[in-house]
């Protein structure tokens, strides 16, 4: 099945965080592009090639969770979001999870993790 | 002799004179009584006169008067003759009386003419009256005098007696006023041996010349050791200099006092503070000489304000502490940032170098990013650790943004994760402050971390946290800390200072009571006003370091 949708999109305020991720999921073979906040990747237009979407929960302006719920609330095809996060914070993880997020991960996570969201995201 | 003398009455020989007047019966008539009338007004003349100088004893030339009676008395006695011879031709005995009268006569007149100029001489009556009145007139003169001089004399006395009351009266004033001098003297110095404080006199020769026993007592030293030494020698030496210098102030009389916190090393060499309070006296003639000084044993109360320093640099540390414990969320996330990056960097590194044709530019990049993110964790670890720690407070140059920089670091996650936009508006040309680093970053702490929670409850608004650092001439720096929070009544605005006052739940309102109390220990101010239009505004104000000194 040819998807145009293949790119890992990262969407994370931190520079280092967001280079290392970068990185990671480059060297597994995916391709992926970063966003400094939620609202540049909304005005990048880039959704309609994004494979899934590799998400950050606190952030200046619109955070990780409200980026999801205009997502939701624009219908359509749902992008799968994975969340990365360094609060464990539980309210957030149910509010994500119930929203259709793939998967919640707390900083430091099991890159692992990070790999099998990722391709279950690009098997949809 | 009888011859002579029977001559002398002989009548026989001699016709009597009235035959010579032929008997005339008128003629005799006439002679007679011419005669006897004139003999008996000359005999009355003597007697007057006789009579007058009798009276008169003060009478001049008594001489003259009685040898003119005598002469009258003698030509009475002629013109009685007269009458005896008309018949009785007696005229020896009338010759010889005539003669007799007749020496009388001429030695009177020879009399009266030798003392005719004294007679002259004599003052007349209205010369003696004229002279009388000048007397009278003197006299009235000298009495006026005597009565101006007896008066002068009065009015003398009267002064005498005045001054002299005066002179009683000052002396008894004087009296007065000595004895006051010496109870006043015997109170004083009552109050110099019994004073529960150290009161000493020092002379120009920096010696101790009284001490009395609460001195002596607190010093260890006896008032005769004592009379050896000045206040120089028993100070602690890093404090001499100082007292040196005020002593030679005083002594010259640069400062007429001054009160100083200074320590003394006692006879046993242990060190005391003590409180010295010293004022030059005016000479007052009192027996104590000298620079009068009062000494007080001040070191329990330095030792409790030590004791309070410390506690209360522990409140300070463990407010803080209490503080970073709400942050610990927000913390671990600063340290997780950098630890996942590196972690991911590192796997990403492994995958590089053991692909086939391993991606070397790449894994370079990737080992330069997780030194940059270790030094990363490393920098938020040592903030951490600079808050936590133990340290006594200091004094040095403060670079105030960077300090709200790394709070605001610090902060950032609990500020996004409470959905906040946190702006610093930090004034690239503030000058730094000299202060306690750690204490500036508390205080900012607590004012965000306030910031967080006015805004807790907002929702229909967005949430604003600004942060301003600015310059205030003339030279102080102040940072504002502005929320879009819930705010406060006016009237609560001073009492959110006091300690324990809280709005929150969980709070137990010592953040800005502290705050205070820090900023005011660097010389500055912290207050709380009403936003515009919601809202509340922390600022605090801290001197510049040019203005503080150094």
């Amino acid at each position: 099945m040819t998807n145009d949708k293949f790119i890992v999109m990262i969407v994370d305020d931190d520079e280092s965080v967001r280079r290392a991720a970068r990185r990671l999921i480059k060297s597994y073979g995916f391709p992926v592009e970063t966003f400094a906040s939620a609202d540049d990747f909304l005005a990048s237009g880039r959704l309609s090639e994004t494979a899934c979407l590799v998400l950050d929960v606190q952030m200046p302006g619109l955070n990780g969770l409200e980026l999801q719920s205009r997502l939701v609330a624009a219908g359509g095809h749902q992008v799968p979001i994975i969340f990365i996060t360094a609060f464990n914070d539980e309210n957030a993880r149910a509010q994500a999870l119930k929203a259709g997020a793939l998967c919640y991960l707390v900083k430091p996570f099991e890159e692992a993790d990070l790999l099998n969201s990722i391709n279950i995201a690009l098997q949809r | 002799m009888t011859s002579l003398l029977t001559g002398f009455f002989a009548q026989q020989n001699f016709i009597p004179h009235g035959f010579c007047l032929a008997w005339d019966p008128a003629l005799l008539g006439l002679h007679v009584i011419s005669d006897s009338v004139i003999a008996i007004a000359y005999y009355s003349i003597p007697f007057a006169l006789l009579y007058f100088i009798s009276r008169r004893r003060d009478l001049a030339f008594r001489g003259i008067f009685a040898l003119t009676g005598a002469f009258i008395l003698a030509c009475g006695t002629t013109h009685l003759m007269g009458v005896l011879t008309l018949w009785y031709p007696v005229y020896w005995l009338d010759g010889m009386i005539k003669l007799f009268t007749a020496l009388i006569s001429i030695f009177t007149a020879a009399a009266i003419w030798w003392a005719m100029p004294k007679a002259l001489a004599l003052p007349s009556t209205a010369q003696l009256e004229e002279a009388n009145g000048q007397l009278e007139h003197e006299i009235g003169e000298r009495e006026r005098a005597q009565a101006a001089l007896r008066n002068a004399n009065a009015e003398l006395e009267q002064r005498v007696a005045a001054r002299t009351a005066e002179l009683e009266a000052e002396v008894a004033q004087r009296r007065r006023t000595e004895e006051t001098l010496r109870a006043s003297e015997q109170r004083w110095r009552s109050m110099f041996e019994a004073s529960a404080v150290g009161i000493a006199l020092t002379d120009e020769k920096r010696r101790f010349v009284a001490a009395n026993e609460a001195f002596q007592k607190m010093i260890g030293y006896t008032a005769e050791e004592l009379s050896h030494l000045g206040p120089v020698e028993i100070t602690y030496e890093d404090d001499r200099e100082a007292t040196r210098e005020m002593l030679d102030d005083m002594l010259s009389g640069r400062r007429a006092d001054y009160h100083v916190e200074k320590r003394y090393r006692r006879k046993d060499g242990t060190v005391i503070w003590v409180r010295v309070s010293t004022a030059r006296a005016p000479e007052s003639g009192s027996s104590l000489h000298g620079i009068p000084t009062i000494i007080e044993d001040i070191t329990e109360r330095k030792r409790a304000e030590d004791a309070l320093q410390e506690a209360h640099d522990a409140l300070l540390r463990v407010t803080r502490l209490s503080t970073m414990g709400e942050l610990s969320a927000s913390i671990a996330h600063e340290v997780n940032q950098p630890l996942s990056a590196i972690v991911a960097n590192g796997i990403a590194c492994q995958r590089l170098l053991a692909a086939a044709t391993p991606d070397l530019e790449e894994a370079k990049e990737a080992v330069g990013d997780i030194i940059s993110d270790g030094r990363r964790a490393s920098t938020v670890l040592a903030r951490i650790r600079q808050l936590a720690k133990k340290s006594v407070p200091e004094r040095v140059s403060v670079d105030i943004n960077s300090a709200i920089s790394e709070v605001l670091s610090l902060t950032r996650q609990e500020l996004q994760r409470s959905g906040i936009t946190a702006r610093a508006e930090l004034d690239p040309n503030l000058p730094s402050v000299l202060a306690d680093r750690v204490q500036v970053q508390q205080v900012v702490l607590n004012l965000v971390m306030n910031g967080i929670e006015a805004m807790r409850g907002v929702i229909d608004r967005s949430r604003v946290l600004r942060v301003k650092s600015a310059t205030v001439p003339p030279a102080d720096v102040a940072v504002t800390v502005e929320d879009t929070g819930i705010g406060f009544d006016n009237n609560g605005s001073e009492n959110i200072f006091e300690t324990f006052f809280t709005t929150k739940e969980d709070g137990i309102g010592m953040g800005l009571s502290i705050s205070r109390s820090i900023v005011q220990a660097h010389g500055g101010r912290l207050w709380a006003s009403a936003g515009v239009p919601i809202g509340a505004v922390f600022s605090f104000t801290l001197p510049a370091s040019a203005g503080a000194g150094t």
